[in-house]
C-alpha cells in the first residue's frame, strides 16, 4: 500500500517511487506551472515557459539514492514522472519532462544523502494512463 | 504571394500561458550521386570548365547519366573527400568528361577523388566573354545565345525547405509514413502568362499526382530527401529543388546547441542567426558552409473549450453531462467551468466519455439551460504557428558563414553564424550587368525583348546565379518598359540586383526567414489609393511587455526630393521631373536628388517624390516593441504590416503614434531559463499623409554663358520645349561664375560615366557617355587649361581616334569639342586618354561632358567575309639611281588569318628590300599592300578601314654583321658602327575608304622606310624589313554585335566646380 501517489518511470506508465525496485521515501515537492512570469503592457501577468517540479529529500539512504540515479545516469535525461501540481488541491498529474540529476556535490552523512533535490523541466501533461 | 493571417484559434493559442519550445539543428545530409577519379595527368587548375574522369580502381558508385547540372561536386585526396575545393556542375556530363562552372579554386590533380552530391546551392555562373574583336557572349561557359531572352525560362516557386517529425519510429512498420504538401502554383515565366504543367519528382518518397500543382509527397524513412519539380510554361522548362528533412524519435536532429541570436533586418536584406554548439560538431557532419534550418516544436497553452446551454451536473456520480462533444476533454486535464449557478470552479478529469465526465470534487446537482463554459487550463497543446503551411515549424534556415571556436579542457564550443541568401548572393562577384531594350526578337545575350525590371533582375537570378534552381524568387511585378538594365558598378550579385532594383523602381530586395527572396517596392513609396496591405495581426497591449521605444524626427533630414525619370514607350524616352515638397527646399534638410528612376506618367512621378518625401521624413521612423508571445507570423517581408495597440500606454508628451507598421527587424529572443520564444519588433509606422509636389523644370542652358547664373526660375511661360534630350537627366545646375574662377591647377576631381562602356553602334544611346560636373571650363589658352584624363579599355589604339569629348550644357547639347584627344599611356590593357578642351571665350561654365563614339566604331559580325588576297603583296625598292640604290624582293610575304569573323587580319613577310651600298645618302625601301572587302548580301552601310603596320630595318657595318635589332616601332634607331640613323617617314599607315556598299578593292599606299647613312662609306649596306603589320576593319550600323569600349574613371583637372 503505497501512501503518495509520486512516479517515475522511463515509459508512459511510471512506477510508484514507494513500489520501486528499492523504494524510495517519498519526497517533498513544488510545482511552478510556469518557468517565470512577466508582467504584460496591460497590466496583467503570463506564465512563460513549461511548469518546473522539484523533488526533495532532507534525507536520503544511499540504495534510494542509487535507485533514482538508474533513470538519469547523466546529466539529464527524458522521463515520466507523477507529481503534485498546484492545481485542484495539488492533485497529482502525469508529465514527460527532463530529469536534471543535481549538479552540486551532495552532501552526504555516512551513507545517507543530505538536503538532496532533483528538478524537473519542460514538463508536458500527459493523459493519465 | 499571399501574407497569412492567422485564425481566431492562432491568436488565442500565441495568447496562452505556458508556452515553451524544444530548439533543433537540421544539417542535410546530401546522398551520394557519383563516385569517379581525375583521369588527366596534365590536368591544369586554373579556369578549369571540365574534368576527365575514370573509375580507376575504385568500386563504381553511381552512374554518370544520374549527375544532374547544378549538382554539387566534392573534390578531395580521399574518396568523399572535399579538401581539394567544391565546384558546380554545370551540364549534363558524359562517359568521359564532368563540366563544371568556371572554376581556378579546385586544386584539381591527376587520380584524385570525385564525388558528386545530391545538394544544390547558390552558385555564380559567370558570363563569358569571348575573347577577340567579336566579344561574343556565354552564358556559364558555354550556352549561346538562341532564344533565352525572347522566350524566357520558367521561375519555380515550389516553397522553402522543410523538416517532418514523425512522432513514433517510421522504420517500425513497412506502412508508417509522414507526408507534406507542396505547392508550385505561384511558379511563373516573365515571357508567357501560358498554362502551366508540373512535373514532381522525389525518388525516396510517393506522390500522389506528379503532375498536379500542389501534391502531397509521403515518405517512408528518415534522413534527407530532396524534391524536385520541373515546371514548363509556353514549351519552357526549368527544374528547381528543395529539401526535406525527416525525422523520428530514433533519428533525431541536433538538440545540443544554444541560440545566441536569430535576427531578420530589411535593411540587410533578410535573415541571420548564430548558435553555439558544443557536441555533434565535427566536421564530417557539420561541413563548411553547410546548409542548416533551425527549427522548433512548440508548445502552447491548452485552449480547449465547448459553450453550451446543454451542460448539466449529477452529484451522485461527480458527472458533467452532455448528449455529446465532452471527450475532447481528456483524463487528467484541469477544467473550470463558469457560467454556472452552482458548479463552477476548477475540476481535473477522471474519466472522459463523449457524454460525461467524472471528475474529481463534488458536484452539485443541476439541470441544463443555462449558457456554460468549460475550457481546458494549464495544458499544453504542440503545434507550430507560422506563415507557410508546412513550413510553420522553421524559424531560419541558411548556410553557415563564420565560425568561432572556443577552445578549452572541458571540450569547447564553436559558436556558427548562418546567413540567408542575400548574404551569399552578396560574396559572389558577378560579372557586370547590362541589358538593352529590343522591340525585336534579340540575337544576342546583351538584348532583351521588350525589357522590363523584372526581366532584367530575372536575367541576373537566372543566368547569373542558380538562385532561381534553388530559392522562391519572387519579382516585383512592374510591366513598365526601360530602355537599359546596367549595373552601375562592378560588385556582388546582390549589390547588382539591390543597386538595378532601388535605381530604377525604387524597389528592394530582402529575404524572409525561410530564404525566398522578395523584391518589392516599399510599402511607404506605393501611392496612397494604390494600397493594399496585408495586417498580419493586432498587437494589443497584452500581448506585449516592457516599455514600447520610439523615435521622434522633428528636425526633417530632407529639405526637398528632386526626382528625375523618364518615361520610355520602347522606343523614346520622356523626360519627367518632380519636385517635393515644391519649389522651395524646407529650412533644414539636404536635398535628395534621384534620377534615371522609371515612371509611368507626370502624375506619378509628383506622386512618388512626394511618398519619397514624406519617407524620409516620416516623423516616427521606428518603434520598438517586446512581444512576450512564440510570434512566428510575422516578417520582415513579403509586405506586411502590423497594427500595434498603444492606447494603454503613456508618455510625457502625451504624443499618440499611427498604428499601422511596417517590421522592419525582428529578433527572436530565446529564454533558456523558460525554453520560450520572444520577439523585439522593430517596426516602421505607415506615412498615409503626404505633402505637395510639383511638376519640375527640366533646366535649359543659355546660349552666353555670362549670363549665369540665371536666376529666373519662375519664367511663367517657356518658349516651346526642344525635344527632350535622351535619358539620363542632369542634375540641376548650380552655375559659378566663370571669372570668379581663378587659373590655378586644382583637382583631380572624379568622376564615373553614366555608362560603363560605348560602342560605335548605330544607337546613339550606346555610343554617348556623360558625366554631370558642373564646373567652369578653361581653354587651352590659359595657364591650366581643363584637360580630362580618363581609361577607355579599346581593341587598338587605332579605334581611340574615334573617340570625342565635348562639354556640355545641362540640356545635354555640346558646348565645344575638345581639340585635343590623345592617348597618353598603354599599360598593356587599358589607354589613359587626354582631352584638352578650346573655346572662344577663355572660361565657360558646363553643366558636364560626354564621349561620342563614331558612328562605325563595331565589329563585323559573323556574317562578314572578308579576305586579303595572297598576291595583294608587292614590294619595290624605292630606286634612286644616282647613287645605285637598288631593291630586291626577296619574300612577298604571306597572309595569316587570324579569326574569319574577326576584323584583325596579320601578315608576315620576310626581308623584302635590300639597298645599296652607298652612303651619305636617303634610300628608302616599301611595300604596297592590298586588300578585298567583300561584303555578304545585306552588308554594312559604311565601312573603314584602317592599316597599320610596323618596319624594322638596321644598316651593316663595315665589317660588321647586320644589325637587325628592330626597335620598339619603327626605326627610331641608330647605329654606332657606321653612324647611321633611320629617318621615319612615319611609322603607321592608315587609310580611310569610307563608306563602302558593295564588294571593293581596297588598295593601301606605300609604307617607305627610308635610311640615311651620315658617313660615305662605300661598304655600307642597309636593309629593311617588314615583319609584321595589322589591317583593322571597321564597320557600322547594323552590325549585330557591337564592339564595347569599356569606359574608366574619369579624372578632371583645372576646373572651378560648381558650388
Amino acid at each position: 500500500m503505497t501512501l503518495y501517489q509520486f512516479a517515475i518511470g522511463l515509459a508512459m506508465t511510471p512506477t510508484n517511487l514507494e513500489s520501486l525496485a528499492t523504494p524510495v521515501t517519498p519526497p517533498k515537492s513544488t510545482f511552478s506551472p510556469y518557468s517565470l512570469v512577466k508582467e504584460l503592457s496591460d497590466g496583467s501577468m503570463r506564465g512563460i515557459g513549461a511548469p518546473i517540479a522539484t523533488w526533495h529529500w532532507g534525507v536520503l539512504k544511499r540504495p534510494m539514492r542509487n535507485q533514482l540515479r538508474t533513470f538519469c545516469p547523466g546529466a539529464s535525461a527524458e522521463v515520466y514522472i507523477r507529481t503534485y501540481t498546484k492545481d485542484n488541491n495539488g492533485a497529482p498529474k502525469y508529465y514527460k519532462c527532463q530529469m536534471f540529476w543535481p549538479v552540486e556535490d551532495e552532501e552526504t552523512y555516512a551513507t545517507r544523502a543530505v538536503d538532496f533535490k532533483i528538478e524537473f523541466r519542460q514538463l508536458v501533461l500527459q493523459v493519465d494512463p | 504571394m499571399t501574407v497569412y493571417v492567422p485564425t481566431a484559434n492562432e491568436l488565442l493559442y500565441l495568447r496562452t500561458d505556458g508556452q515553451f519550445s524544444k530548439l533543433y539543428l537540421a544539417f542535410p545530409q546530401p546522398a551520394i550521386v557519383f563516385k569517379a577519379r581525375v583521369n588527366n595527368p596534365a590536368v591544369g587548375t586554373d579556369m578549369q570548365t571540365s574534368i576527365i574522369w575514370d573509375t580507376n580502381g575504385m568500386t563504381p558508385h553511381g552512374v554518370y547519366t544520374d549527375i544532374l547540372p547544378d549538382m554539387t561536386l566534392l573534390v578531395g585526396t580521399v574518396e568523399g573527400g572535399r579538401d581539394l575545393g567544391i565546384a558546380r556542375i554545370r551540364k549534363t556530363c558524359t562517359a568521359t568528361k564532368l563540366y563544371i562552372g568556371e572554376e581556378s579554386e579546385v586544386k584539381l590533380a591527376d587520380n584524385v577523388f570525385l564525388t558528386v552530391i545530391d545538394e544544390y546551392g547558390l552558385w555564380p555562373r559567370h558570363k563569358y566573354v569571348k575573347a577577340g574583336a567579336s566579344h561574343q557572349d556565354f552564358m556559364d561557359f558555354d550556352v549561346t545565345y538562341t532564344t533565352q531572352h525572347e522566350t524566357l525560362d520558367p521561375v519555380p516557386i515550389l516553397g522553402p525547405d522543410r523538416v517532418l517529425w514523425y512522432q513514433g519510429t517510421l522504420a517500425a512498420h513497412p506502412g508508417n509514413s509522414i507526408s507534406t504538401q507542396f505547392d508550385a502554383s505561384e511558379s511563373y515565366c516573365l515571357s508567357s502568362a501560358g498554362a502551366k504543367t508540373y512535373l514532381w519528382t522525389a525518388a525516396t518518397g510517393t506522390i500522389d499526382d506528379n503532375t498536379i500543382a500542389n501534391p502531397t509527397i509521403h515518405f517512408h524513412s528518415t534522413g534527407t530527401h530532396r524534391v524536385s519539380c520541373r515546371v514548363t510554361i509556353a514549351a519552357k522548362p526549368f527544374t528547381g529543388y528543395r529539401t526535406v528533412m525527416v525525422y523520428d524519435d530514433t533519428f533525431q536532429p541536433i538538440k545540443d546547441f544554444k541560440l545566441i541570436s536569430c535576427t531578420g533586418d530589411y535593411e540587410m536584406g533578410g535573415w541571420s542567426f548564430k548558435v553555439s554548439m558544443y557536441d555533434n560538431a565535427d566536421l564530417a557532419l557539420v561541413v563548411d558552409r553547410a546548409k542548416v534550418m533551425l527549427f522548433a516544436r512548440d508548445w502552447y497553452g491548452d485552449i480547449t473549450n465547448l459553450t453550451s446551454t446543454a451542460i448539466s451536473f449529477d452529484a451522485a456520480t461527480k458527472r458533467i453531462l452532455k448528449a455529446s462533444g465532452l471527450s475532447i476533454f481528456t483524463k487528467g486535464m484541469t477544467i473550470k467551468v463558469s457560467g454556472s449557478a452552482n458548479n463552477n470552479g476548477e475540476y481535473i478529469v477522471v474519466v472522459s466519455n463523449d457524454a460525461y465526465l467524472t471528475v474529481d470534487k463534488v458536484l452539485v446537482d443541476e439541470s441544463a439551460g443555462a449558457s456554460m463554459t468549460i475550457q481546458v487550463l494549464r495544458g499544453q497543446t504542440e503545434i507550430s504557428i507560422g506563415q507557410i503551411v508546412g513550413c510553420e515549424n522553421i524559424i531560419s534556415s541558411g548556410w553557415i558563414s563564420q565560425e568561432n571556436l572556443n577552445m578549452d579542457i572541458h571540450g569547447g564550443t564553436a559558436e556558427f553564424t548562418v546567413q540567408g541568401p542575400q548574404y551569399w548572393l552578396g560574396q559572389m562577384q558577378g560579372f557586370i550587368s547590362g541589358l538593352i531594350h529590343s522591340e525585336t526578337a534579340p540575337t544576342e545575350w546583351n538584348y532583351m525583348l521588350d525589357l522590363t525590371v523584372d526581366k532584367g533582375l530575372w536575367d541576373l537570378l537566372h543566368w547569373r546565379s542558380t538562385a532561381t534552381r534553388v530559392i522562391d524568387c519572387f519579382l516585383t511585378g512592374d510591366v513598365k518598359l526601360i530602355p537599359t538594365m546596367e549595373s552601375n558598378s562592378v560588385g556582388s550579385l546582390w549589390e547588382q540586383l539591390k543597386g538595378q532594383a532601388w535605381e530604377t523602381i525604387l524597389a528592394t530586395p530582402c529575404c524572409d526567414r525561410y530564404g525566398r527572396l522578395f523584391i518589392e517596392i516599399s510599402g511607404q513609396l506605393i501611392p496612397i489609393g494604390d494600397r493594399s496591405f496585408t495586417n498580419v495581426m493586432t498587437i494589443e497591449a497584452y500581448d506585449r511587455t516592457d516599455e514600447i521605444t520610439v523615435e521622434r524626427i522633428t528636425v526633417k533630414p530632407v529639405g526637398a526630393v528632386d526626382l528625375t525619370g523618364v518615361w520610355f514607350d520602347g522606343v523614346t524616352g520622356y523626360a519627367l521631373r518632380a519636385l517635393a515638397n515644391g519649389h522651395m527646399v524646407s529650412r533644414y534638410g539636404y536635398v535628395e536628388a534621384m534620377d534615371k528612376v522609371l515612371m509611368e506618367d507626370q502624375a506619378h512621378a509628383n506622386e512618388l517624390a512626394s511618398l519619397l518625401y514624406a519617407q524620409k521624413n516620416n516623423e516616427y521612423p521606428s518603434i520598438s516593441i517586446n512581444i512576450l508571445e512564440n510570434l512566428r507570423l510575422v516578417d520582415i517581408c513579403p509586405t506586411q504590416q502590423v497594427t500595434i495597440v498603444t492606447d494603454t500606454d503613456t508618455n510625457p508628451r502625451e504624443i499618440e503614434i499611427s498604428n499601422l507598421s511596417f517590421p522592419r527587424r525582428i529578433t527572436f529572443l530565446f529564454s533558456e531559463v523558460s525554453k520560450s520564444i520572444s520577439v523585439q519588433l522593430d517596426a516602421e509606422p505607415e506615412v498615409t499623409t503626404v505633402g505637395l509636389s510639383i511638376t519640375g523644370k527640366i533646366p535649359i542652358v543659355k546660349d552666353d554663358p555670362t549670363d549665369y547664373p540665371y536666376t529666373d526660375w519662375e519664367i511663367p511661360v517657356y518658349p516651346p520645349w526642344p525635344p527632350l534630350p535622351p535619358w539620363p537627366l542632369p542634375p540641376i545646375p548650380v552655375y559659378q561664375d566663370p571669372a570668379t574662377c581663378q587659373d590655378i591647377h586644382t583637382g583631380p576631381y572624379y568622376a564615373i560615366w553614366d555608362r560603363t562602356y560605348i560602342n560605335g553602334d548605330s544607337d546613339a544611346i550606346t555610343r554617348t557617355a556623360k558625366i554631370w560636373f558642373n564646373c567652369v571650363v578653361r581653354n587651352d589658352t590659359a595657364a591650366n587649361p581643363t584637360f580630362l584624363a580618363f581609361t577607355v579599355n579599346a581593341v587598338d589604339v587605332v579605334c581611340t581616334t574615334r573617340i570625342h569629348v565635348y562639354a556640355v550644357d545641362a540640356s545635354g547639347v555640346e558646348l565645344s569639342e575638345s581639340n585635343s584627344v590623345y592617348v597618353d599611356t598603354f599599360d598593356g590593357t587599358s589607354y589613359r586618354m587626354i582631352a584638352v578642351f578650346n573655346a572662344n571665350t577663355l572660361n565657360y561654365n558646363v553643366a558636364g561632358f560626354q564621349l561620342v563614339m563614331d558612328e562605325g566604331w563595331s565589329a563585323v559580325g559573323p556574317a562578314f567575309d572578308q579576305t586579303l588576297h595572297g598576291s595583294g603583296f608587292a614590294a619595290t625598292a624605292l630606286e634612286d639611281p644616282a647613287h645605285n640604290c637598288f631593291a630586291t624582293v626577296t619574300d612577298a610575304g604571306t597572309v595569316t588569318v587570324i579569326d574569319p569573323n574577326q576584323l584583325e587580319i596579320k601578315w608576315a613577310g620576310n626581308s623584302i628590300a635590300e639597298s645599296g651600298i652607298y652612303g651619305d645618302t636617303w634610300y628608302s625601301a616599301g611595300i604596297l599592300f592590298n586588300a578585298h572587302i567583300h561584303l555578304a548580301a545585306g552588308g554594312h552601310s559604311k565601312i573603314w578601314a584602317y592599316a597599320k603596320m610596323k618596319l624594322w630595318g638596321g644598316i651593316e657595318g663595315v665589317s660588321g654583321p647586320l644589325i637587325a635589332d628592330p626597335g620598339p616601332d619603327g626605326f627610331d634607331m641608330c647605329f654606332p658602327q657606321v653612324d647611321g640613323s633611320m629617318n621615319v617617314q612615319g611609322n603607321t599607315y592608315s587609310a580611310d575608304i569610307g563608306e563602302v556598299s558593295a564588294d571593293t578593292p581596297f588598295t593601301g599606299g606605300w609604307r617607305a622606310g627610308s635610311l640615311q647613312s651620315t658617313t660615305d662609306n662605300p661598304c655600307t649596306r642597309g636593309q629593311l624589313l617588314y615583319v609584321e603589320g595589322t589591317l583593322i576593319l571597321i564597320a557600322s550600323n547594323d552590325q549585330p554585335t557591337p564592339l564595347n569600349a569599356g569606359l574608366g574613371n574619369v579624372e578632371i583637372y583645372n576646373v572651378c566646380p560648381a558650388v
